[in-house]
């Protein structure tokens, strides 16, 4: 059975001179029902890669070779319309500082509004039905006047939960989480990671989830890549990697995460 | 947002206040002697004994917070003085030149916006290309030209060489082109590059970015949420602009001997006329802070974090 | 950073036009010009001659001449009247940000009294008190411009004051003096002086308005915008007589904008500036 999503070969390098490659022929795969980690420092090329899948590269950088597959169907050399129209819908994204993301000048409501009828929901009820399952699904189900708060009224974690009800509305096959939960504090964190851990569970989604603390890989990842300069430095299910590391890069991000450290030291692994 | 107003308003109290101790501080450190201004206008010769008189009645022998107190009265009666050069109430010869400098400043503002937001938004769109290059260096152009220049170049063009345009005078649609062209050239500007700066800042948002990622049409990204949240910030700017023009119009009224308030105090100055000096700048920025007001309002009904400032949940 | 402004073309130009005004302005007394202020009715409204290079104005006097002494007092008032602001407002800035408290509070309602006026209208209630003549213009221009500016210095400095390195400076006991000169100071100076320099302009046109409404610069004294003034009743027989001053202080104002733009830009880059220049 393939993957859900397919990235094979993705090179993507700056525009203007100096010419930089920042992500070097990395591949992996997402499936279905399946959790995939993508761990790396900052500039590690992480984002970039995941960014790439549904077309969304900042200026400044394009991507100049690879093949991206998503439900066995070239993505990367999609028109314009169709990725559009996947976005939002069956390739759904959560990403960081959720308040820069929402815009301030208009309601929470007015973003799921405005998401519906981009994807062709109309009609009041059948909005007001996907919006409050939206929000009962991440756990606002009690709090219905979220919905005409203004983004700046609402907390961090609230606002996360929200972007991720945005996200689930339209019931994606692949949900991209990039950083996620990298501004919350620890409790609004594992709210949001056991939230989409569940609608992963529900929905049989899969997860694509970019960070790098591996203490959210530990908690979320099926499989499990780690990234350094634009590379694949180590992949593998999670156990393993975790048991036996073999990258400086990869013992580095462990010996970060303080939990592991102890953990490490019993098992007389080398720094 | 009903407190929000209200307070706004019960704040230009003070404010104004501070304004008039500011303006009447500023009047006692003059030079000159008031008790001479008022005997040579009243056609008293000055002797040691009238003078003495003078100032009595004048009450310029009072502690100066009496004076200030006395002054602020008649402030408040509309009583400004009469002007030590015609004799006239100042406060009636000031509101009669007032309309035709406001109808001036108002007609710039609105020529300002008329123009520069769809450069501003023109400029933006077609970034880097010919279209925005020209732009912008139409906007350096307006921002450096001295504003009193232009004006003589305008009535030169079209008044001097090709004679479709009045040069001078109140009047008419005609007689205001010229005059209004030469207010708004710096604010529309600055304007324009405000604006352009602001669009592209926002093109690049991350909030752009997210809706992108929920599958919005580029065009309603555009057109809805950068342009909305592109143009708040002119909003405000409109309180920058109105200062130009309230201080433009002094230039302009000269050049086109357009019969204002900024003509009649530029004379005042030459004049060392107090009276009138001292009312033309209290009614300008009376102008000023309320107009400034009235827009800090409007900012506040278009963004709702300061409409609904302090209801966090 | 300043390396990389000059490999822009446009930079090089407008300090090339600078550097010539500049030299044309000091060395005006020695380039062997007529006096500017020397009246020849005789010669009024000459069209341009080998002795006369732009002709005369109505009062007989070289154009030229009067072009070029007039840069002295235009260019050279704005530089005064920078000296004051900058000096001034970053003096009173940095003390507001830096004590804080009630110094603070203070300084700042007397800069939001001053910002509260329309800036033209202040100006010309400012001469009207002092009365008229280039001193006073310069000192009206200052009072009316400074609180801009001090509040600007404050907000650096504010910000400044909470960043990483200050903060680790004073953790390790540098004095209160040593923190303002080594650790303030060079990141306030160049941001201030990206200020003044876009500004130049500005206060430039400033001068020369005050001046076209006969109340700055009294004549004889030349000046570029006393010069408009004075030409603006020929401007139907002789109307380069208003062309050359206009010319000459378009240019300079330019020049001055494309430098601090130019400035910005390269500051901006090298990210040292802060938000409130930006």
């Amino acid at each position: 059975m393939s993957a859900l999503l397919e990235v094979r070969d993705l090179r993507v390098e700056t525009v203007a001179a100096p010419v930089k490659e920042l992500v070097r022929g990395v591949s992996f795969d997402v499936r279905a029902g399946e959790t995939t980690c993508i761990v790396g420092a900052s500039g590690s090329g992480k984002s970039l890669s995941c960014l790439s899948v549904p077309g969304l590269l900042p200026q400044g950088v394009r991507r100049t070779g690879g093949e991206i597959f998503f439900r066995g169907e070239r993505l990367d050399d999609a028109a314009p319309e169709a990725l559009t129209r996947l976005r939002g819908s069956a390739v759904s994204m959560v990403m960081q500082s959720p308040m820069s993301c929402f815009d301030p000048i208009f309601s929470i409501e007015s973003h799921f509004r405005e998401t519906l009828r981009a994807h062709g929901v109309r009609g009041r009820r059948a909005m007001d039905e996907r919006i409050t399952a939206a929000l009962a699904e991440v756990g606002f189900e009690d709090d219905p006047a979220i919905r005409h708060a203004y983004p700046f009224q609402l907390s961090g974690g609230m606002l996360q939960r929200t972007m991720l009800a945005i996200a689930l509305m339209l019931d994606p096959e692949l949900l991209i989480a990039d950083e996620a939960t990298s501004d919350l504090d620890t409790v609004a964190q594992a709210r949001v990671l056991d939230l989409i851990d569940a609608a992963r569970r529900r929905r049989k989604m899969g997860v694509l989830l970019v960070t790098h603390d591996f203490g959210v890989a530990a908690r979320m990842a099926d499989r499990l890549m780690v990234m350094d300069g634009g590379t694949v430095v180590e992949r593998g299910q999670v156990e393993d990697l975790f048991a036996d590391p073999s990258h400086e890069c990869t013992k580095a991000l462990l010996a970060a995460h303080g939990k592991l450290c102890a953990r490490m030291r019993e098992e007389e692994c080398a720094v | 947002m009903i407190r929000f107003i209200i307070r706004r308003i019960l704040l230009l109290i003070p404010i104004l206040l501070c304004v008039s101790i500011f303006v009447f501080l500023i009047l006692r450190m003059a030079k000159g002697d008031p008790a001479m201004a008022y005997l040579r206008l009243s056609n008293i010769p000055p002797t040691e004994q009238a003078l003495m008189e003078a100032r009595i009645d004048l009450g310029l022998d009072k502690p100066i917070i009496a004076q200030y107190a006395d002054w602020m009265g008649r402030a408040l009666r509309l009583d400004f003085g009469r002007s030590y050069v015609t004799g006239k109430p100042v406060l009636q010869e000031v509101l009669y030149y007032f309309p035709a400098t406001l109808r001036l400043a108002g007609a710039g503002l609105l020529f300002t916006m008329l123009i520069s937001i769809p450069l501003g938004v023109y400029a933006a769109l077609r970034k880097d290309r010919a279209g925005d290059h020209l732009t912008r260096l139409f906007a350096f152009f307006g921002v450096s030209m001295p504003s009193f220049w232009f004006g003589f170049l305008l009535i030169y063009l079209f008044a001097v060489k090709l004679g479709w345009l009045p040069p001078m005078g109140q009047g008419g649609l005609a007689h205001m082109i010229m005059p209004v062209m030469t207010l708004s050239l710096m604010s529309i500007a600055i304007n324009v590059r405000f604006l352009r700066a602001n669009l592209l800042e926002n093109i690049r948002s991350r909030s752009t970015l997210y809706a992108r990622a929920r599958g919005v049409s580029e065009r309603r990204i555009v057109w809805v949420h950068v342009m909305r949240n592109s143009m708040i910030p002119v909003v405000t700017a409109i309180g920058m602009h109105l200062g130009e023009m309230l201080g433009g119009a002094v230039f302009v009224e000269n050049i086109f001997s357009w019969p204002g308030v900024g003509r009649y105090a530029v004379q005042a100055v030459f004049n060392r006329d107090y009276p009138v000096l001292q009312c033309f700048i209290l009614m300008m920025t009376i102008v000023f802070v309320v107009c400034n007001l009235m827009i800090d309002i409007l900012y506040a009904f278009i963004d709702p974090r300061i409409r609904l400032a302090g209801e966090q949940r | 950073m300043m390396r990389g402004m000059l490999d822009r073309r446009i930079v090089r130009v407008s300090l090339l036009i600078l550097v010539l005004v500049g030299g044309a302005a000091f060395f005006a007394p020695w380039l062997g010009l007529p006096d500017p202020e020397e009246v020849n009715l005789a010669e009024k409204l000459a069209a341009p001659s080998a002795q006369h290079l732009l002709g005369t104005d109505h009062l007989g006097r070289d154009v030229l001449s009067r072009l070029i002494f007039g840069s002295r007092v235009s260019i050279g008032s704005v530089f005064a009247i920078l000296l004051l602001i900058v000096g001034f407002s970053t003096f009173a800035g940095s003390l507001a940000g830096f004590a804080g408290g009630a110094v603070d509070s203070a300084l700042m309602r007397i800069c939001d009294i001053f910002l509260t006026f329309p800036t033209l209208i202040l100006a010309m209630f400012f001469v009207g008190v002092l009365g008229t003549g280039l001193t006073n213009v310069i000192l009206a221009i200052f009072l009316t411009h400074w609180a801009w500016y001090a509040r600007i210095v404050r907000g650096i400095v504010l910000s400044l004051k909470s960043r990483e390195f200050v903060l680790a400076a004073r953790v390790a006991g540098t004095s209160r003096f040593r923190l303002v000169v080594r650790h303030i100071l060079p990141s306030l100076a160049p941001q201030v002086l990206v200020l003044a320099t876009l500004d130049i302009g500005h206060m430039m046109l400033h001068v020369a308005g005050l001046s076209f409404l006969g109340l700055g610069v009294q004549p004889p004294l030349p000046e570029w915008g006393v010069m408009i003034g004075d030409a603006r009743q020929f401007i139907w027989t002789q109307p380069q007589l208003l062309l050359y001053p206009g010319l000459a202080i378009f240019v300079v104002v330019m020049a001055f904008n494309l430098l601090g733009d130019a400035m910005r830009d390269a500051l901006d880059r090298s990210g040292m500036l802060e938000e409130a220049v930006k």
